[in-house]
């Protein structure tokens, strides 16, 4: 029985370039158990974010494996990847991600839609958690950064994900949406069992989460 | 099906971000298919024209002697010929005006075989007494005489079943005068000629045409069609460049939301059969106006091709136009065709990105300096060709500056397309404000095309 949502093993990442090779990190292995929230810190540019990409299944490794539950992941067929990052995964971005040429609402609801598990209920629910009411038929362009974290908070949990990957998302909120958000993302954690991936330089945050992992040195060590 | 109208939707909610690039994308599409249907719908018409004429050569049976570039030849060829030991028939033949007759004037003497058998000499006898008491006799089977109703009533009309239907035959000077064409005919029949006459035809601008010379004459009327359809399948690629280069902009601007797609996990043949659908409905649309426009542009310039053709084969082109549902269909087929290919390097683009994002500056580099290059070489060649088509008198010289200004002007138009959907809004405004005016609706008019700041 496996007991893991997402799996990496072995996996090590190497970016080639015209001048020369550059190792980011090699044989990394990580489980991301169910409910469980994890925190990933490391210092800038030692991959933090290029490692989130390769557990969520946006990238691939240069070597290793990834496993959705039992499935390694870059052994199957494209249109199953999608399907399982679809629907088992979703991720907050530093730069938000949102679609440009959707509103709030829409951009909120249209992974849970694509994905059918769209519930409008529990929608609304976190629309007023997050406080994005008087917001919904706004148009990305015209929020703040705050404000498009949140909804991109809002999007991911809409689309009640198996697993849930925030690259810094607290990054351009203040203190006061920084400990809503995380509220948030805790909650939703321990409500519906959804694992939580968070990368972030705040000590205090990655303090709040159940386990904590630091990329130094080209490894992950437990802290 | 529900994702697919979700994805679609997304997708094709992008245009509200890129108003200017979706009317430049229509516009496109639609004046290539106007180019191209007007021309395929007026080169239809001709192509009948042109076997009229071929039908004519054809039926002719005997060897026939016609004017290079007059539709007629006169009766100082007929007397010159003659002079010179030509033994013809001269002959005049045109359709008759608003109908499916065609009438032809022979010189009853010369030519009775065409509306008398030979044995029949005792009725022939009795055309001419009635031809020398004044009468203007006109010949026909009793269907073709039936369809002309009250028309011609001045003729004398005899049914003669022999003629084919649709053909009308009657006395040479008769007939000229009713076409107003005195003193011309259509074509001589060549019978023989003495044996001391010259080889040659002394008019230099008469021609000998046998049955070699009618297929001559068709490949050279299909090599004139086939010119007129490339004309307009390079019409219908300039029109496709500006496509190309709107909706090369378009989907540039949509490189986040394909991304986003594609992070989310939306399959990409979901977001490929997407894009190819929002094309499906940009092609339908422009497609149609195209035609309707093409439809329009054929019948402006009919008039003026009617007058060209039948100076060129002796046989006007029809009035009406010819609309059927498979030229339509056609018109369709083309624009989305045209509309599949001028795209298919964006969408291909947008199907390889990552959605992880790494940008090869390198690439886009060494792109730059091949597009530098290739334009420099480009515009040095065109001042070469240019150069030669004045100075020499190398024939291709003129064609090469002309192919190459038109890649040259594809190349440039980019740049001008860009600069206009780049404009600020207010000059944008400005601008369409000082070409449509400033009443109150182009004003709405204008700020809804007008780009989202």
């Amino acid at each position: 029985m496996h007991e893991h949502i997402v799996k990496i093993k072995n996996v090590s990442k190497v970016f080639v370039t015209k001048s020369g090779s550059l190792e980011l990190f090699t044989n990394v292995n990580i489980e991301f158990a169910p409910s469980t929230s994890y925190a990933l810190i490391g210092e800038s540019g030692v991959g933090k974010s290029t490692l989130l990409h390769i557990a969520s299944g946006l990238e691939k490794p240069s070597s290793g494996e990834v496993y959705f539950g039992k499935q390694n992941f870059w052994g199957l067929k494209t249109s199953r990847q999608s399907l399982l990052r679809l629907n088992e995964t979703a991720i907050i971005f530093q730069q938000y991600n949102l679609i440009p040429c959707l509103n709030v609402k829409e951009n909120i609801e249209f992974q849970a839609r694509i994905n059918r598990k769209y519930n409008r209920k529990y929608i609304k629910e976190i629309i007023e958690d997050l406080r994005l009411t008087r917001l919904l038929e706004e148009w990305p362009e015209s929020l703040s950064g705050g404000e498009q974290q949140r909804v991109a908070i809002a999007r991911a949990l809409a689309a009640k994900p198996k697993i849930l990957f925030a690259d810094e998302p607290t990054g351009s909120l203040d203190e006061k949406n920084s400990e809503l958000v995380l509220e948030m993302l805790l909650n939703i954690n321990k409500k519906y069992n959804t694992s939580l991936v968070v990368i972030t330089h705040s000590l205090s945050i990655a303090s709040k989460l159940e386990q904590c992992m630091e990329l130094k040195s080209r490894k992950v060590l437990d802290r | 099906m529900k994702q697919f109208l979700l994805v679609l939707k997304v997708i094709v909610s992008n245009w509200k971000k890129a108003k200017g690039q979706l009317i430049f994308t229509i516009l496109g599409i639609a004046i290539a298919t106007t180019l191209w249907s007007s021309i395929d719908i007026v080169n239809n018409q001709t192509i009948k024209a042109q076997k009229r004429s071929i039908d004519l050569l054809k039926s002719a049976f005997k060897p026939i002697i016609i004017d290079r570039e007059l539709p007629y030849v006169s009766q100082m060829d007929y007397l010159h010929l003659r002079l010179n030991g030509w033994v013809i028939n001269p002959v005049i033949k045109a359709p008759l005006e608003d109908s499916d007759i065609t009438i032809i004037g022979i010189d009853f003497l010369a030519d009775r075989n065409k509306i008398v058998s030979s044995q029949n000499n005792n009725s022939f006898g009795n055309f001419l007494e009635m031809q020398a008491n004044g009468n203007e006799l006109l010949f026909g089977s009793n269907e073709t005489l039936k369809k002309l109703k009250d028309r011609l009533s001045n003729f004398v009309k005899i049914e003669n079943d022999q003629l084919p239907n649709g053909t009308l035959i009657g006395d040479i000077s008769s007939i000229q005068s009713l076409l107003n064409m005195e003193g011309k005919f259509t074509y001589f029949e060549y019978i023989n000629r003495s044996l001391n006459s010259p080889d040659t035809l002394s008019p230099k601008n008469l021609i000998l045409i046998d049955d070699n010379s009618a297929n001559e004459f068709e490949f050279i009327s299909e090599s004139f069609t086939f010119n007129i359809r490339a004309f307009g399948f390079l019409s219908f690629f300039v029109g496709m460049f500006i496509v190309y280069t709107s909706v090369g902009m378009a989907y540039d601007q949509r490189n986040l939301t394909v991304k986003i797609l594609k992070t989310i996990g939306v399959e990409r043949r979901l977001i490929n059969v997407s894009l190819a659908g929002e094309l499906f409905l940009i092609a339908l649309f422009s497609g149609s106006l195209g035609s309707f426009g093409g439809f329009l542009l054929a019948r402006e310039l009919l008039p003026d091709i009617n007058n060209t053709i039948s100076t060129l084969y002796n046989s006007p082109v029809d009035g009406e136009l010819d609309l059927s549902f498979t030229w339509f269909l056609i018109s369709l087929l083309i624009a989305g065709l045209g509309t599949l290919l001028a795209c298919s390097r964006a969408i291909l683009k947008l199907d390889k990105l990552s959605p992880v994002n790494f940008v090869d500056d390198e690439k886009i580099y060494s792109r730059k300096k091949n597009t530098i290059s290739i334009s420099a070489l480009l515009i040095i060649f065109t001042c070469a060709s240019y150069y030669f088509s004045i100075s020499s008198s190398i024939k291709i010289a003129n064609f090469l500056f002309l192919g190459s200004t038109i890649v040259i002007s594809c190349a440039i138009l980019p740049l001008f397309i860009k600069l206009f959907c780049h404009m600020p809004q207010k000059n944008y405004q400005s601008a369409l404000l000082f070409v449509f005016g400033s009443s109150k609706i182009l004003r709405n008019l204008v700020h809804f095309f007008s780009p989202a700041t």
